[in-house]
């Protein structure tokens, strides 16, 4: 049975008449990077603050390495989480090392005097000074949360838009600094926008909207789901079918009126050789989805966002 | 617990805001000492009763500082951070409140330094005004109670309102009512069947320190008290204790219902 870093059970959340979380059966593996994918006001950042003790549910439960979310142990459990929602808490007018210490204070690490240097250097800001943090850029700012999250050995991270503000070189270092504390076993959960950088990294996608969990799929299946096909449209498939494996294509399914080739397909020289066999196509359609593809698809289109 | 009182302090004593604290309440001091000197009544221990009334100068600026601290816990996320690194609510409430003790005794203990000792390096310190250091001690004692009350206010009101605007006016327009209350209810209650220091005793937790010229007023106590000390001690220790609780129970109550609705709010 795979374990779960997070697993939750019909998790609501009604903000007056509004159901921002609606039922919600989440589950987040051991090790895993999952993307969580949904439009604004979706509801991402509301289960994140559930999940984190910020807002309380209205209905249903959570649990966070395998301890219900009404155990006593839960704040424990959190000791080993770090998160980022909506945006990095600094204290504007304490400079980089003074919030790391502020943030060592409050999670017990006497050693601070050691961990604080290496913690900046991790992202970059050990030349900063005194400058106080009001003063950051918002890349700046977001290298600092994210130093402020890395003080405890997290086992758990969620990260809630952290690509927002950095510039391409900044998105790559984290990307890559992700991939690394991936490597390490660290879990995360991370919501972005930025769907492509998403696909990098993400090994697992729960895909939401309206506050709906829609659907939970591994990377490896949503690359199977999403892989590249040629549609061929034609009145008797099963004719089609068998002209198509007689032709040396494998990957292969009929549907009513037309049959998908998953194989790679040089349109114009199959027509051709099709046309020699008597068949003659009247459309010929290649597609490949993305990870933002498959979520306009799985709601249902654009004009559903 | 101790983690979080650490980090805030740490946090306090950093932040911009109180140093403009400590600069306001020394300019107040050095203010007091200014027109005590110019109407030729600067005394220290006269100026240690008058420095310290919660509903006036320096009482003021405690709950606006301390709204302050406490509303920036939640503009700048702070709050967020400690409840995620798995502080309960109910430490992180109670580490507000125990900083907030803490800001509000440091900056009394420097506002009173600079007030008592200059005027009393000027003017003297007249210790047979309140018939020995015995009353003294008692004198402490509950302004440091309606101090406890003051911060379990502000606390209360900013951790629960989260904006500095609507926090401050409602904690100082609280303390200013609470220290006119005396006087109302002296002109409320023209019947003899009704006792304004009853009344009052149980609950207006500034009762003590209604600086309004009323009859209950701890200035007029002291006035009136004759030359029979035994007289005074009774008088003035259950007056006194009942000057203690009073604040210390609606500290309690603001504390506690302030953890309670704490607990079950969510955190932006």
């Amino acid at each position: 049975m795979e374990n779960y870093v997070i697993q939750t059970q019909g998790l609501s959340k009604k903000y007056g008449d509004k159901l921002a979380v609606n039922n919600v059966d989440m589950h987040v593996p051991q090790g895993s990077v999952y993307g969580f994918v949904g439009e604004n006001g979706s509801g991402k950042t509301t289960i994140m603050r559930l999940l984190m003790g910020l807002a309380i549910p209205t209905s249903g439960q959570y649990a966070l390495f395998g301890v219900d979310s009404k155990d006593r142990k839960i704040q424990e459990v959190r000791h080993h989480i770090s998160a980022i929602v909506e945006a990095p808490s600094l204290v504007p007018s304490l400079s980089a090392y003074d919030n790391l210490k502020y943030a060592c204070l409050y999670y017990g690490i006497t050693n601070y005097k050691e961990v604080i240097p290496e913690a900046l250097k991790n992202v970059g800001l050990e030349n900063t000074g005194k400058k106080a943090a009001k003063h950051f850029s918002l890349g700046m700012r977001q290298r600092l949360g994210i130093a402020v999250l890395l003080l405890n050995n997290p086992t758990l991270m969620l990260l809630d838009e952290p690509m927002n503000g950095l510039d391409p070189s900044g998105v790559a270092e984290l990307r890559n600094l992700i991939i690394n504390l991936n490597k390490k076993g660290i879990s995360f959960i991370i919501s972005s926008h930025i769907l492509s950088e998403l696909e990098k990294v993400a090994t697992h996608y729960g895909f939401i909207s309206h506050g709906k969990l829609l659907k939970e799929i591994s990377a490896t299946d949503l690359a199977l789901e999403c892989q590249k096909y040629t549609d061929l449209k034609y009145g008797e498939p099963q004719k089609l079918e068998k002209e198509l494996i007689a032709l040396g294509y494998k990957d292969i399914k009929a549907y009513p009126n037309s049959v998908r080739i998953y194989d790679d397909v040089k349109p114009l020289e199959l027509l051709k050789a099709l046309e020699k066999k008597g068949i003659e196509i009247s459309d010929v359609k290649t597609s490949e989805m993305n990870v933002e593809d498959y979520y306009l698809n799985l709601i249902g289109g654009e004009k559903n966002v | 617990m101790f983690n979080i009182i650490r980090a805030s302090l740490f946090k306090l004593f950093k932040d911009w805001t109180f140093r403009i604290t400590m600069m306001v309440g020394i300019g107040l001091a050095g203010l007091l000492i200014a027109i005590n000197a110019g109407i030729g009544q600067l005394n220290g221990q006269s100026m240690l009763l008058a420095g310290v009334s919660p509903s006036q100068n320096f009482g003021l600026t405690v709950p606006i500082n301390l709204v302050v601290f406490t509303v920036s816990e939640f503009t700048y996320g702070t709050i967020r951070n400690k409840i995620i690194a798995g502080h309960s609510k109910a430490k992180i409430y109670t580490g507000l409140f125990l900083t907030g003790l803490v800001f509000t005794f440091t900056l009394m203990i420097v506002y009173l330094g600079v007030i008592v000792g200059i005027s009393s390096a000027i003017g003297g310190f007249d210790s047979s005004l309140f018939g020995g250091g015995q009353f003294i001690g008692y004198y402490l004692m509950y302004f440091l109670a309606s101090y406890v009350f003051v911060t379990a206010l502000s606390v209360f009101f900013g951790a629960l309102m989260r904006n500095i605007g609507g926090s401050i006016s409602i904690a100082v327009v609280t303390l200013v009512v609470l220290g006119m209350i005396p006087l109302i209810i002296t002109l409320a209650t023209a019947s003899k069947s009704f006792t304004p220091e009853n009344i009052q005793m149980w609950l207006n937790p500034l009762y003590m320190l209604g600086f309004y010229g009323n009859s209950s007023s701890i200035f007029n106590f002291l006035k009136n008290v004759g030359a029979d000390t035994s007289v005074f001690y009774v008088q003035s220790g259950q007056m006194i204790a009942a000057g203690i609780l009073t604040p210390l129970y609606w500290a309690a109550i603001f504390f506690f219902s302030g953890m309670l609705i704490f607990k079950h709010r969510d955190i932006k």
